[in-house]
């Protein structure tokens, strides 16, 4: 008598993985495949990064967070529903960490310090430098002081590229909601900087 | 619209947005080239927004490989992932019902304090907190709409549970109540005190002095309840602790041994429940 051998197929190649979609990758991640996930941390890495950082505004934790959420990721891919909007899941799983986070270190925002107290800057291209940097500075200590729906709204727009439709996934909030939030923390954010200067 | 007439700030705002439809853009477009006011508006906010989306200026450039790498090696470790609850404070049938069990469990209790039960495991500090021990009674509390239903270690809840406690404190000084579960995802959802809002950081509730049992003045329902097991930890003391310091610390560090060891004039108890999924209609 023949016994059917079940035998685990090997983990396709790296270069197989790459061509595969988001929701291919996490079919393959749900059956325990962590080489399918590191496909998916590559290639959304930067972005993760750049929101959990500007969600906290500190580069370094802003890191830490997003390699919480890429184990997040994979400790909740069962609910995953794999109907294309892993990056809207994505988002949705880095902004809730951010801000439990932000709750758990009672920290509302990191004021970097000014870098024009560092170095003396001779050319002009380093002055440039610096002053785009001091702007940029006050534009997110502004930020950090807007109300969250607006700051969250503003950050999943501009730092994260969102289109409004992905936004009203993440934050389960209307689209015409999200356009006016957006605009209203663009004005409110221009009002604070010209109140400043 | 005339090209001359100015856009409202609105259709400024969505043309930096880039969010007008063709017609509206091309119109928009068409005024910029000759209004220098509102073309410096734009200017301004176009500014903004690649201010909003530019990195911070601390950050050196991601390592990706190392980033993977660094992802990959942590899959099987645990995030804390802190919850919010809802309260619902007594009131109406639920209140009534409330009272009335507390009446019958008042006629039943027996003199001695609450004493720890099967599965139910504490730790305690030195002698003064075996006065802690000796003096309060932690019970804990599903309520439902035929009342409230005791519950013990190994007990099972449903994911929407409403749980709450009653308190006895049979000594003369007051004392503090910290009162938590933690999930299978290692979430931490709070019954006591009421943890409502980010920025605070609330005092342990407390246990006034009280021969008779007292309920928590609401029953927590947690938010994205995990199933699986699920460990409720009460953290008694006789100076008030904070959420805070339970909530800045990591699941390994939440263990009924590692909780005393870190706050050692507590006495630490736990109850071991099971979170079923909520059943279809």
């Amino acid at each position: 008598m023949a016994f059917l051998r079940l035998v685990r197929a090997p983990d396709p190649p790296q270069d197989a993985l790459q061509e595969r979609s988001d929701d291919e990758l996490m079919g393959l991640a749900r059956a325990g495949l962590r080489s399918a996930l590191a496909v998916l941390v590559e290639r959304y890495a930067r972005r993760v990064v750049n929101l959990c950082s500007r969600f906290v505004n500190d580069a370094q934790l802003g890191r830490e967070l997003a390699q919480d959420t890429w184990v997040l990721v994979w400790q909740g891919r069962e609910k995953y529903r794999g109907d294309g909007g892993f990056v809207a899941w994505l988002v949705t799983v880095a902004r809730n960490h951010c801000r439990n986070e932000l709750r758990r270190r009672k920290l509302v925002a990191v004021h970097e310090r000014a870098p024009l107290a560092e170095d003396s800057a001779s050319s002009p291209g380093q002055l440039d430098s610096l002053l785009v940097d001091e702007r940029r500075r006050r534009v997110r200590t502004a930020l950090a002081e807007l109300s969250g729906p607006l700051r969250e709204a503003l950050l999943l727009r501009y730092a994260d590229d969102l289109r409004y439709d992905e936004i009203a996934t993440v934050l389960g909030t209307g689209e015409s909601t999200l356009r006016s939030r957006v605009h209203h923390g663009l004005k409110a954010l221009k009002e604070k900087l010209e109140e400043e200067s | 619209m005339s090209d001359k007439r100015c856009p409202s700030e609105n259709e400024l705002l969505s043309f930096v947005d880039a969010d007008l439809s063709p017609e509206q853009l091309a119109r928009v477009e068409k005024h910029l080239e000759v209004c220098s006011a509102c073309a410096k508006q734009v200017m301004a906010l176009t500014s903004l927004v690649e201010d909003l989306a530019a990195p911070l200026a601390s950050e050196p450039p991601l390592d990706v490989a190392l980033h993977v790498a660094g992802v990959i090696e942590r899959l099987d470790s645990r995030v804390t992932v802190p919850r919010w609850s809802t309260w619902i404070t007594w009131g109406g049938s639920l209140a009534v019902a409330a009272a009335a069990l507390l009446l019958v469990m008042k006629l039943q209790a027996p003199a001695a304090p609450h004493a720890v039960g099967t599965g139910e495991l504490a730790a305690r500090g030195g002698p003064a907190e075996a006065t802690l021990s000796r003096n309060i009674g932690v019970q804990l509390y599903v309520s439902q709409p035929s009342g409230l239903t005791a519950l013990g270690s190994g007990s099972r809840i449903s994911q929407s549970a409403a749980l709450t406690a009653g308190l006895r404190n049979l000594a003369n000084e007051r004392a503090y109540l910290l009162l938590f579960a933690l999930d299978s995802q290692q979430a931490v959802h709070w019954i006591a005190p009421e943890y409502t809002s980010p920025g605070s950081n609330p005092e342990a509730s407390p246990i006034a002095p009280s021969q008779t049992e007292q309920l928590l003045p609401s029953t927590a329902v947690f938010d994205d309840l995990a199933t699986g097991p699920l460990r409720v930890v009460a953290v008694i003391s006789s100076k008030p602790l904070h959420v805070s310091d339970v909530e800045a610390l990591p699941p390994a560090e939440l263990s009924a041994e590692k909780l005393l060891k870190r706050f050692p004039r507590t006495e630490v108890r736990q109850f071991l429940l099971e979170v079923q999924p909520e059943s279809k209609p």
